[in-house]
């Protein structure tokens, strides 16, 4: 039987490339893997019925986007695994992470602090996690989108996709890396700055 | 965010420090408020940014399936069936000239256009194929040339058809000479022809005597003008109110 990257008429290693290439093929090979194994919703979908749909396509781009992360910074070896057993793996556990968010009636903004503090060991997440409880979150997760284009995107590369400034300042036409890396410091403070706003305006209300 | 702070807490999260550094960062984070709020304050922003980068992706994903589907389609349109698609446009774009012609109402001037082509140019070129008879075309074209108000052209062609055989120099033709005559002010000329046409007793009676009172009054002749118009007012539909008009002025 033929896997789905074969169906689709992309190796591991040309999927790769297309990744570390960046630019246009970049944005092709992500969406090649991302639709290689979509059938892996459908599966979850049965096998899941607590949660929704869109819980799991949720959980499908975060799992397509730490194996693109995991390919960029090198800590993925085609020789070890396929792209799509890889792929699975992550899918499952964030689906199970949905699934324990669900049944303990967690907030959204759980599970994405989830997602960006799963490589800490469990007694530092619990320590964030519950830091973090005694906040409101709502309103705050949605201030990126007051942000520039090019702030937004020069974030996104750097902490999102973890670019190194080199990279990012080749990508983005800066001189250096160190320009680049300058320009997303302002970025950042420019976002802190938003999240606190956000928050002196939601207490001024209450 | 003071910088030393900042170095601690994305060494903390990126989990680059050893048990014993997250530790004592914890421990840290509980007794110093400023460095508690600045973890906050970044776990937010890296939330923010999760938040932002799924939305950003699932809308990069779903739209670009949904534009290869599309793309997909046109090929199989475009590059599947080249050829029947190309055949497709052209009988389109047929029926649709032919349905647009016959939707235009046919003017004057196209129907003139039209004659003229078939006849008046391969006339005057000698060009005539044997299939028309060469004197029916020229009465077109002297026609023709008399509705558009050549008037010498007409002329022309009039007095070549009146030797030719097969031809009847009628009543008409005589009558458009005579009024080609009066429109190139040579009233002596229109009048000679409409007392010939007068004295043969042609069909036209009412016309010839319409044109022979304009002719009088090119003349000045006043009183021969209302003589032969007079009749007209009481006898002709066509000239009689004309006529009337006229003679009210004189």
């Amino acid at each position: 039987m033929s896997s789905p990257s074969q169906k689709l008429g992309s190796s591991d290693s040309e999927i790769i490339e297309g990744l570390l290439a960046g630019g246009p093929p970049f944005e092709k090979y992500a969406l090649v893997l991302y639709r290689m194994c979509e059938n892996y919703i459908h599966e979850a979908v049965k096998k899941h019925p607590l949660l929704e749909a869109a819980d799991i396509h949720d959980a499908y781009i975060d799992a397509v986007d730490a194996v693109i992360k995991k390919v960029l910074s090198n800590q993925f070896k085609k020789e070890v695994a396929k792209l799509s057993t890889l792929l699975y793996q992550i899918f499952s556990n964030k689906c199970i992470d949905q699934l324990r968010r669900v049944t303990n009636h967690k907030h959204e903004w759980q599970r994405n602090l989830n997602t960006i503090t799963e490589d800490l060991p469990v007694k530092s997440q619990d320590f964030l996690q519950s830091m973090m409880e005694q906040d409101d979150m709502n309103d705050i997760l949605s201030v990126m989108e007051k942000l520039a284009h090019g702030c937004k995107e020069l974030i996104m590369d750097f902490d999102y996709w973890g670019f190194k400034p080199e990279e990012v300042a080749e990508r983005k036409g800066y001189k250096t890396g160190k320009s680049a890396s300058q320009a997303k410091y302002r970025c950042m403070e420019e976002l802190r700055k938003l999240i606190k706003d956000e928050q002196v305006t939601k207490s001024a209300k209450k | 965010m003071k910088p030393e702070y900042e170095a601690k807490i994305s060494s903390y999260l990126d989990n680059k420090m050893n048990d014993q550094e997250r530790q004592a960062f914890e421990e840290a984070c509980q007794k110093d408020t400023a460095l508690k709020e600045a973890l906050k304050l970044e776990l937010k922003a890296r939330m923010a940014i999760q938040v932002y980068a799924r939305k950003e992706r699932q809308t990069f994903y779903e739209k670009t399936a949904l534009f290869d589907q599309v793309e997909k389609k046109s090929q199989s349109v475009f590059l599947g069936k080249p050829f029947k698609m190309a055949a497709s446009v052209l009988v389109i774009c047929a029926i649709g000239y032919i349905v647009y012609q016959y939707a235009q109402p046919v003017s004057p001037q196209k129907t003139f256009e039209k004659q003229f082509r078939l006849y008046v140019v391969p006339t005057e070129r000698g060009q005539l194929s044997d299939s028309i008879n060469p004197v029916d075309s020229l009465w077109y074209a002297a026609s023709l040339f008399y509705q558009k108000q050549e008037w010498e052209r007409s002329e022309r062609l009039l007095l070549h058809l009146k030797g030719q055989e097969g031809f009847m120099f009628n009543d008409v033709s005589q009558l458009m000479l005579a009024n080609i005559a009066l429109e190139q002010d040579q009233p002596k000329k229109a009048l000679e022809i409409l007392l010939q046409m007068e004295r043969n007793n042609l069909t036209l009676g009412f016309d010839i005597s319409w044109y022979l009172g304009l002719t009088y009054l090119k003349l000045e002749d006043k009183a021969s003008a209302i003589e032969v118009l007079t009749p007209l007012i009481k006898k002709s539909k066509v000239y009689g109110q004309r006529a009337k008009d006229i003679i009210d002025q004189l």
